[in-house]
C-alpha cells in the first residue's frame, strides 16, 4: 500500500523526531509530507503508534491518505520535484 | 524500495534512525527508508560503519557485495539456523552419487532442452535453417543423457551442447554493431560477453538468496563439483534459467538496439600497451549510465508476468525461479517423488 503521510507538529524537538522517523517508512517530498511505499497493515499501524506517542494531541495533527495504483497513475506536478516512487528497485 | 542497487564509487552508507543515507563526500546523494528493503547490491567500493552492518543484520536485509565489474566478492549471510532436518535430507542425498547423477542429469536435460527449443523457435522466426539444425542437434545431446552413467560424463555432454549453442549465438544478433566469437570470461572479452556475464551474476545472486531462503545449502551441489567459496548448488539450479532469462535479456538489448557500442569502454587486447592482464584494468568495461540502463531492464524483465507451465499459476519470472527451488526443495526432503526437466517456453 502506499501512503502519502503529513503533520503539522508546533514542537521543534518533536518535528524533527517524527521526520527522522518517518524517513524509516519513507521518502520526504516536501517539508512536512512523506510518501511511504510499501506499507501494509501492521506498518501503519506501528508508525501510527509511534507519531502518537510523540505529538502534542492537542495541537498536532498527522494525516495519512492511502493512494490507490489509479491515484498515483495520474500524479502531477509544478516545480521541481520527482515523481512518486512505485518502482521496486532502485539504482543509485 | 525493495532492492536498492549502489553503483556510485566511493560512497559510504551511514544509518539515520530507521534508514540508510547514502553520501558522497559531505553531500547526501540519496536516502534508503529501511521499509520494504530486502536486498542491497553494493557495487565496487562502498563502505559501511558498523551501526549499518547491524541494521542489516538485524532487518535480514540480503546484502550483496561485488566488485567493480560484478566479480562476486562476498554476502552478508544471517546466521540460519532453523533448517537444519532439510539441509540434513540435503547432506544425504547429495552425497549419495546415485542421487547426485540424477540430479545433474535433470538440470542438464532442462538446460539443454531450453536451449533447444529456444534455437528452434529464434530459427523459425528468422527462417533459418542452421538455428534449427542446432537445436535439432542440442535436443539429441539432451536424449543422449539418459545413458550417462557418472557425472563426468553428464558435464561432458553439457560442454559439448554449450559449443554447438554458442557457434550459433552470433546468428542471433540483429545489430551490426555488435559481434561474438565464443563465450569467454574472467574476463569477458567483448561487449557480448561482457554482458552476458553480468546477467549471470545476477541470476545467481538471486538463486542464492532464494535457495538460502528455502533453507537449503547453497554450497553443496551435484553438477558443479564442491569447490571451496563456490556457491555449487546455486550455479547448477541456474543452469535452467540461463536461456530463458539471460541470453533472452541480452540479446533483447542488443537487437532492440537499447545499448550502443558506444556505451561500453573497449581496452582490445591486441593493441599493445592498452589492456594487460597484470594490471587491474579490464577488456570491456560498461559505462555508468549503460550499467543502470541494464539493471532497469534486468528488474523489469524479472517482474514479467508468466504462466508457470507446470502449475498453472500467475506469477512473474522471479516466482517461476523460486517454485523450481521450492519443488528441488521437496524432492530433495523426499515429499515429492520425482522432478522433471522444466521447460520453460511455451509454444504460441
Amino acid at each position: 500500500m502506499f501512503y502519502l503521510v503529513c503533520f503539522d507538529i508546533s514542537d521543534d524537538r518533536a518535528r524533527y523526531k517524527a521526520g527522522r522517523m518517518l524517513k524509516g517508512f519513507g521518502y520526504r517530498v516536501q517539508k512536512s509530507v512523506y510518501e511511504c511505499p510499501n506499507m501494509n497493515k501492521s506498518k501503519l499501524i506501528k508508525l501510527k503508534h509511534k507519531l502518537e506517542e510523540l505529538i502534542d494531541q492537542e495541537k498536532d495533527t498527522v494525516r495519512f491518505y492511502q493512494l490507490c495504483k489509479e491515484c498515483l497513475g495520474v500524479f502531477d506536478s509544478s516545480g521541481n520535484g520527482e515523481q512518486p516512487r512505485i518502482k521496486d528497485f532502485f539504482v543509485v | 524500495m525493495q532492492r536498492t542497487y549502489v553503483l556510485e564509487y566511493g560512497t559510504y552508507l551511514r544509518k539515520v534512525s530507521d534508514s540508510l543515507e547514502l553520501r558522497k563526500k559531505d553531500k547526501v546523494l540519496c536516502q534508503i527508508p529501511l521499509n520494504g528493503l530486502k536486498q542491497l547490491t553494493l557495487v565496487g567500493g562502498v563502505s559501511l560503519s558498523s551501526p549499518v552492518m547491524d541494521l542489516l543484520a538485524r532487518n535480514r536485509i540480503e546484502t550483496i557485495i561485488l566488485g567493480r565489474n560484478w566479480d562476486f566478492k562476498a554476502r552478508f549471510m544471517v546466521d540460519e539456523h532453523k533448517h537444519v532436518a532439510r539441509r540434513m535430507a540435503q547432506y544425504y542425498k547429495m552425497g549419495n552419487p546415485d542421487f547426485a547423477l540424477r540430479a545433474a542429469r535433470v538440470l542438464v536435460r532442462s538446460k539443454l532442452e531450453n536451449a533447444s527449443s529456444f534455437l528452434s523457435i529464434r530459427g523459425r522466426n528468422y527462417q533459418d535453417e542452421e538455428l534449427h539444425a542446432a537445436g535439432a542437434k542440442i535436443s539429441s545431446l539432451a536424449e543422449a543423457l539418459e545413458s550417462r552413467k557418472s557425472i563426468e560424463q553428464v558435464r561432458a555432454v553439457e560442454g559439448q551442447a554449450s559449443k554447438v549453442y554458442f557457434a550459433m549465438f552470433p546468428r542471433l544478433l540483429r545489430n551490426k554493431s555488435f559481434s561474438f566469437n565464443g563465450r569467454n570470461r574472467r574476463p569477458p572479452l567483448d561487449p557480448v560477453n561482457a554482458m552476458l556475464s553480468y546477467v549471470y551474476t545476477m541470476l545467481i545472486m538471486e538463486t542464492l538468496t532464494m535457495i538460502t531462503a528455502a533453507g537449503l545449502d547453497p554450497y553443496l551441489g551435484s553438477l558443479h563439483a564442491l569447490e571451496r567459496g563456490r556457491p555449487s548448488l546455486a550455479c547448477d539450479l541456474v543452469e535452467e534459467w540461463r536461456t530463458f532469462l539471460g541470453d533472452r535479456m541480452v540479446l533483447g538489448l542488443i537487437n532492440r538496439r537499447q545499448l550502443k557500442k558506444s556505451d561500453f569502454t573497449i581496452r582490445s587486447a591486441n593493441q599493445p600497451g592498452k589492456y594487460q592482464k597484470e594490471d587491474r584494468s579490464l577488456p570491456v568495461e560498461m559505462k555508468k549510465h549503460a550499467t543502470r540502463k541494464l539493471i532497469d531492464r534486468y528488474e523489469k524483465w524479472m517482474a514479467t508476468r508468466a504462466i508457470c507451465p507446470v502449475t498453472s499459476e500467475e506469477t512473474d519470472y522471479r516466482g517461476l525461479m523460486r517454485r523450481r527451488i521450492w519443488k528441488f526443495c521437496r524432492w530433495i526432503e523426499g515429499r515429492e517423488r520425482s522432478f522433471e526437466p522444466g521447460l520453460w517456453f511455451v509454444e504460441k
